[in-house]
């Protein structure tokens, strides 16, 4: 790393040397305006005299984040950029993001994770929505398929890779994803999207905006998606069709001078089925067996009939067992279990040691009453690849039986925002912020199910302070009342035995409170030379008292050349599926007790924190209005990262581990004529977990889109995506997801009257390939199929 | 290219406030355009629509509304926009040109030339600048003002009365951006 970043630096210099700039020299704006300046121009000529009045003279580091002396890495997503790409939703466009990776699971399922180390399920950044903290304290994740907006509403979506300015909150590591909707007096009139695809999934949603009286407006809208039955890698249907249904509204007042107040909420409801993976959850511990037979080896009448230890020492030798054998699939051992009955060498064996007084040799497998087994049953289809025992001989040829368990899991949530915000006659900007949102996640196929009432409440201020100094302030509160219910599964009924769900939440954790507060000075040390200083402190049930110092500087070496730097100590805290959640997800059948034992991996309360050290280095260069470079490097250094627990011996299910991140983003932005613009990206990392490589985030990924206007209404749209290999472990059968390009292309019509008619075709290089998939939960993953879309959109 | 600046010596310097300032001023400029309604006989060489700079300045404005304009002008088939900017050192010249007929005047900071000097030649031109005083006590007809780090618009509540340009009454309505106001007498 620290080779990368001397070369960098080395690079950067000649890169300087070769420009030739002095701070603010005209040599290369002719016109008196920096490139930067004119491409922050074309913006501002996109805003209405409203939206110009709205924009700060003295900006404050961290809120603004187009400003191009930003020190951070920042990608900013509008409109366009998705319905001009035929995206369903904003997911799909984090695909074109530098250092993010967005895989499709089933239907429903876009996974998005940031700068690596991401692992699965839990997404280590901040997800704001509208003005919300969207991420669920259950899982630490956010569905944004969920929360997701029409595009109508949506102003921006600005995705800050790193822990940002001290401004964000809690949970802000690897990066922060902020959707941004629009005021409600930018969405008057009507608007209509439908899109459909080539196998059925259709997105339709409408917004209504109106006026109220002078200074008051609202919009409401409505989306329906429904989702396809796509195919699993095998061609076994996924059966992931099913529904995702929202509204929502908004209300924006002028309250008077500089003073505004919305109030906006919305409700969502999806109905969809999952499957849980059943083929490993039920074993069988042939260590009697294996004891058996040594047993009989060492036994003195055995060794006194040479006739019969020779015949012991042949089917020994035939088993050729390992001197222990892990517990095995029930449905193996009961293969195996009916091929030593029916084995003619057992026979005679049994024959001779019964003439010597000696007990048969037996396989003893549970019986049929002990389990559910005609449950079990019902949900067998096919067999799956269980590669763990392919060292054992004696199962050569034998497959695990494929057992899956489809239930339907349902969300449903509703929220309500509030904001005020106003400007002080001494220049201090500052906004209130209330929410409440419910949600109530139904995981049927786990028999898990939670609901969560979260409130917050936050103040923020920003004021100048002298002539080169704003600073930044805030507080905020969140309380959350959980409701957790646990059932037990049909397979896991076992007669006599102490029951357990698969998931089991401890009760005693219902109610969490989390305060924070910040302080950022954003200082002009210079013409050239912008820092930030701030911190960040919290006290939160889940991770206690923290402090989060950092610290950001950008150098505008000249008007192309702007490097920057930054710092950053970041808190993650666990999420309370890892702190205060019990997995039981496997019953062994002992045969030497004749009984059904449950494992269970504890929810760990004593998981701390996550630290992270957080550093980055970034240079942007713009050599003309129509031209900009940019690299991010980074270096991540974290503490108690929280991972799952790879071992099947493991006492908890997840473990604090120290990890290691490091990587880069270049990233290219040319409007190469009026016409044609193209955009790349291209990221490298590289993660470690205590030293070791780890690949659930690919080493390479890179993009390249380009939208050419071959008429004032035809747009070609062209998209290119690449992916590296990635690994997803398992505790049978671990899947490597090949890398896999995907060229997309579409052709985009803009009539009069605002409507925008798209014709896309999507991952058109192959028929399929796949991309991920939630292991221990699913059996393998799904296709991502190549796929046709019609889009309408009705502007307002 | 329909633009034209006589002179854009504008130099890459002053606080980077003041530059910002001057680029959504000049942003300001090219949308208040769509807002002003000039009586087609007000100058008979008025083909296309004429924005004069009158005074020194070095935070850009000049630059930057001529960039906008060029921009905006390259996907507009409606009426061209043209910036012409006469520092201090041309007033002369500056007066002769706003003669002709022109429809914005604005006076930077720096501008020699006040609203006085400028009134009797500029043929129901409106005369723009900064600061609340241009408006208050200079009665030009409307100023950008910081305020609360962000630029609102004074506008004199005679602008609406003009006999050759109109300002349309939706810019009023927008209160969160713009203030009319009384000029003292």
């Amino acid at each position: 790393m620290i080779k990368i970043l001397s070369r960098l630096v080395v690079f950067c210099f000649f890169i300087i040397v070769g420009a030739g700039g002095s701070a603010y020299s005209e040599s290369n704006s002719s016109n008196g305006l920096t490139p930067f300046e004119k491409a922050e121009l074309r913006r501002l000529l996109d805003l209405g005299i409203t939206g110009l009045s709205q924009i700060p003279v003295q900006g404050v580091l961290g809120y603004e984040q187009e400003y191009w002396r930003n020190p951070a890495s920042v990608h900013v997503i509008r409109p366009e950029d998705i319905t001009l790409n035929g995206y369903l939703n904003s997911v799909e466009a984090l695909r074109g993001v530098p250092g993010m990776h967005v895989s499709r699971g089933l239907a429903y399922d876009n996974f998005a994770s940031m700068r690596n180390f991401s692992g699965f399920a839990t997404q280590k950044f901040l997800g704001k929505i509208g003005g919300r903290e969207v991420s669920q304290l259950m899982l630490g994740s956010a569905n944004y398929s969920v929360d997701d907006y029409p595009v109508a509403v949506i102003d921006r979506i600005e995705v800050i890779r790193g822990p940002g300015a001290s401004i964000w909150g809690t949970n802000a590591v690897n990066g922060v994803l902020n959707l941004v909707t629009k005021h409600s007096a930018d969405t008057q009139g009507d608007s209509l999207r439908m899109a459909i695809q080539d196998n059925g999934t259709f997105l339709g949603d409408y917004v209504h905006g109106g006026q109220i009286s002078e200074d008051s407006f609202y919009r409401v809208w409505v989306r329906d998606q429904e989702y396809a039955e796509g195919t699993l890698d095998s061609g076994s249907p996924a059966r992931d069709d099913g529904h995702l249904r929202k509204a929502g509204f908004r209300f924006d007042k002028n309250l008077g001078s500089d003073l505004n107040l919305y109030v906006a909420g919305g409700f969502a409801t999806r109905r969809v089925e999952h499957v849980l993976d059943l083929s490993n959850r039920l074993l069988h511990d042939p260590s009697k067996f294996v004891a058996d037979i040594g047993a009989l080896q060492s036994n003195p009448i055995v060794q006194g009939i040479p006739a019969l230890s020779g015949a012991v020492q042949q089917f020994v030798g035939q088993l050729a067992l390992p001197p222990v054998v892990p517990p095995l699939p029930l449905s193996i051992s009961q293969q195996l279990g009916a091929a030593l009955g029916n084995s003619p060498q057992l026979g005679i064996l049994n024959a001779a040691l019964n003439a010597a007084t000696i007990p048969s040799l037996t396989y003893d497998l549970p019986s049929a009453s002990s389990y559910s087994a005609a449950s079990l049953l019902t949900k067998a289809n096919g067999t799956v690849n269980y590669p763990g025992l392919s060292a054992i001989q004696l199962l050569s040829g034998i497959n695990a039986s494929r057992y899956e368990r489809y239930a339907e899991m349902a969300n449903d949530s509703a929220h309500i925002v509030s904001k005020i915000d106003g400007i002080t006659d001494f220049d201090m900007e500052w906004s209130l912020t209330g929410s409440l949102d419910h949600t109530d996640i139904y995981m049927g196929h786990l028999g898990y199910e939670w609901e969560q009432t979260q409130y917050n409440i936050s103040f923020d201020a920003n004021l100048p302070l002298a002539d080169r100094h704003r600073i930044s302030y805030g507080v905020a509160t969140q309380h959350t009342d959980l409701d957790v219910k646990s059932e037990i599964l049909d397979i896991f009924q076992f007669p006599g035995e102490t029951l357990r769900p698969i998931l089991d939440y401890d009760q005693s954790f219902t109610k969490f409170n989390r305060y924070t507060g910040y302080i950022q000075d954003s200082i002009s040390l210079t013409d050239e030379i912008l820092v930030s200083v701030g911190a960040k402190v919290e006290e939160n049930d889940l991770a206690g008292f923290g402090f989060q110092p950092g610290v950001r500087a950008s150098w505008m070496a000249n008007d192309q050349n702007i490097f920057w730097a930054g710092y950053a100590k970041t808190h993650r805290q666990p999420s309370l599926r890892e702190r205060y959640t019990d997995l039981t997800p496997i019953w062994t059948w002992n045969s030497t007790t004749s009984k059904w034992e449950s494992k269970t991996y504890e929810g760990d309360s004593s998981l701390d924190r996550e630290e992270m050290d957080a550093y980055e280095l970034g240079w942007r260069l713009r050599p003309s209005e129509d031209l900009l470079f940019e690299l991010s490097t980074y270096h991540y250094d974290t503490q108690n990262a929280v991972r799952a627990a790879t071992s099947l011996t493991s006492v908890n299910a997840y473990e604090a581990v120290d990890a290691e991140a490091y990587g880069g983003e270049l990233s290219i932005d040319w409007h190469a004529s009026d016409l044609w613009r193209l955009r790349g990206g291209y990221s490298l990392a590289k993660g470690k977990v205590d030293g070791v490589r780890v690949y659930d985030f690919p080493e390479n990924t890179a993009s390249l889109s380009s939208h050419f206007k071959y008429s004032d209404e035809v747009t070609l749209i062209q998209n290119l995506f690449y992916s590296g290999e990635t690994k997803i472990p398992s505790d049978y059968n671990p899947i490597t997801i090949p890398s896999h390009l995907r060229l997309d292309l579409g052709i985009v019509w803009q009539t009069q009257g605002n409507w925008e008619i798209g014709l896309f075709g999507r991952d058109l290089l192959e028929s399929y390939h796949v991309e991920t998939m939630f292991p221990g939960v699913d059996v393998e993953p799904a296709r991502v199929e190549r796929t046709f879309i019609l889009t309408l959109l009705k502007k307002f | 290219m329909n633009f034209a600046v006589l002179q854009a010596n504008a130099t890459v310097s002053g606080a980077e406030e003041d530059r910002k300032n001057a680029r959504v001023q000049a942003s300001y400029m090219t949308k208040l355009v769509k807002f002003i309604r000039w009586d087609e006989n007000s100058s008979e060489e008025q083909k296309n629509f004429k924005i004069v700079v009158v005074g020194d300045e070095n935070t850009g404005f000049v630059s930057s509304l001529s960039f906008l304009v060029e921009q905006s002008n390259l996907s507009s088939d409606t009426q061209f926009i043209e910036v012409f900017h006469y520092p201090n050192s041309k007033s002369e010249e500056a007066i002769n040109f706003i003669t002709k007929g022109t429809n914005f005047v604005y006076f930077t900071k720096n501008s020699i030339l006040r609203v006085v000097d400028v009134t009797p030649y500029r043929n129901g031109a409106l005369l723009i600048s900064q600061g609340r005083e241009f408006v208050e006590l200079e009665r030009g007809c409307m100023a950008f003002e910081k305020t609360k780090n962000r630029i609102k618009l004074i506008i004199n509540e005679k602008c609406f009365k003009k006999k050759f340009a109109n300002v349309n009454p939706a810019l009023i309505s927008m209160k969160s951006v713009v203030e009319v106001v009384k000029p003292n007498l």
